[in-house]
């Protein structure tokens, strides 16, 4: 899969199968600023990975009928199933764009995979820590350059201190989840 | 080759009155640096960061796991202050050993086959190399920030170390060109033109700027790029007889 957009619109419908309305705003509320979420390209997505066998169209229930009371909604098959899988688990190539990269799989990643999110958060790290190292204003530089060095460092902070964060969240709810299991054994 | 190699590293430390309970500050931590590299690790308060240091210097001996420097194990020969060994920064001086400046970056050279005169003149030597000539003959406690922190790599660097370790270098430094930016271009000067491998620990991400390779620790775990980049293969120059197409 190409398009990122494709990509994460089958993470949601793979999250729980539903209507086309549903998918529009839960990418809203997930991706907001890291991918356009016009609703026309969200619909378009939806119809391509239809025409590629990786979501197949399902009859709703009369409850989670969308505003316009339709009652057709999308789940992802075995093969969208092996795509998504594929996507999220490749290795993200060193590069400008690897830290917004990083974040849409975070982001697209189902809430049980705490390996691969943690996986990710280490490629996100990564390209938060190369920005950083290269935020050093020029020993000539302006007061604007400057300023623009000490903005990609307090980003860069702020980046670092939420990924410290989230890795000890997302061990914690791992750690919640072998107990479950070991409760329930 | 790597200079430095932590191989494995867990540290753990007794805590409270009867010594019962155990603090992990550095757990499996493996990493590797090369001579001229400078390496910076982000940290916050308790994450271990004070500890890798002092573990990767010798200066504290690990749980498990090996620390070699120059493929020697530390725990059979110490390197710190020897000449081509471990620089450990430190902004403590004692009053015990001198006045002036100069004296105290003079001081691990004395005890030796050195004459006061030959250390201090190697002192000098290295306040120069740090910025800090103007500092010799004032005492410790009229530095500021940025020349304590100064003076205290020039005691580092005197006994000639092929590794220097810092901790927080840019505390109580402003975060401008002129504070910790010089600050942070000495060290990267002392990398890659004096050839030394330079480990520091930053609070801020601002302590990465300039690091050859940037890191965290968090929980005593480190994270990041763990062992230097492989080196680039070195482009030779057609011989331009022979790069001709031939007749």
């Amino acid at each position: 899969m190409k398009s990122n957009v494709k990509s994460a619109v089958l993470s949601l419908v793979i999250e729980r199968p539903t209507g086309g309305a549903d998918v529009c705003r839960r990418f809203e509320d997930r991706f907001e600023g890291l991918l356009e979420s016009r609703r026309n390209h969200i619909y378009d997505a939806l119809a391509q990975l239809a025409r590629g066998g990786l979501v197949e169209r399902i009859p709703l229930e009369e409850s989670d009928a969308d505003d316009r009371g339709r009652l057709l909604g999308f789940r992802a098959t075995a093969k969208g199933a092996r795509a998504y899988r594929s996507w999220i688990r490749q290795q993200i190539p060193a590069s400008k764009e690897a830290r917004q990269e990083a974040l849409v799989r975070i982001a697209a990643t189902q809430a049980h995979d705490v390996d691969n999110a943690l996986r990710l958060l280490a490629e996100y790290e990564r390209a938060v820590l190369d920005v950083a190292r290269r935020a050093l204003p020029a020993p000539d530089g302006t007061v604007i350059d400057e300023l623009l060095a000490e903005e990609r460092q307090d980003v860069a902070e702020a980046e670092l201190r939420w990924i410290r964060r989230a890795r000890a969240r997302l061990r914690e709810s791992a750690g919640r989840a072998w107990a479950a299991v070991e409760h329930s054994a | 080759m790597s200079l430095l190699v932590l191989d494995g590293v867990t540290k753990r430390f007794a805590r409270g009155g009867r010594r019962r309970r155990e603090r992990l500050a550095l757990h499996d931590a493996s990493l590797e640096l090369r001579a001229g590299e400078l390496v910076s690790v982000w940290g916050q308060r308790r994450s271990g960061r004070t500890t890798l240091l002092r573990v990767a210097g010798g200066v504290v001996a690990p749980t498990c796991g090996a620390v070699r420097f120059d493929g020697r194990d530390l725990r059979e020969r110490s390197m710190l202050g020897v000449p081509g060994g471990i620089g450990y920064c430190q902004r403590e001086f004692s009053s015990v050993i001198g006045e002036a400046v100069v004296e105290h970056v003079a001081a691990p050279l004395l005890g030796g086959r050195r004459t006061t005169a030959e250390a201090e003149a190697a002192a000098y030597r290295a306040l120069r190399r740090v910025g800090a000539t103007g500092c010799a003959e004032l005492e410790p406690d009229e530095l500021d920030h940025g020349e304590t922190i100064r003076v205290a790599i020039a005691r580092a660097l005197v006994s000639g170390p092929r590794l220097l370790l810092i901790d927080e270098p840019a505390v109580g430094l402003a975060p401008t060109a002129s504070g910790a930016g010089a600050l942070y271009r000495l060290l990267e000067s002392l990398a890659h033109d004096d050839g030394i491998a330079v480990l520091t620990t930053v609070d801020e991400a601002s302590g990465l700027c300039g690091a050859d390779r940037a890191l965290t620790i968090d929980a005593g775990e480190l994270h990041g790029q763990l062992t230097p980049p492989a080196p680039v293969a070195a482009v030779f120059e057609l011989d331009a007889r022979r790069a001709r197409p031939s007749a």
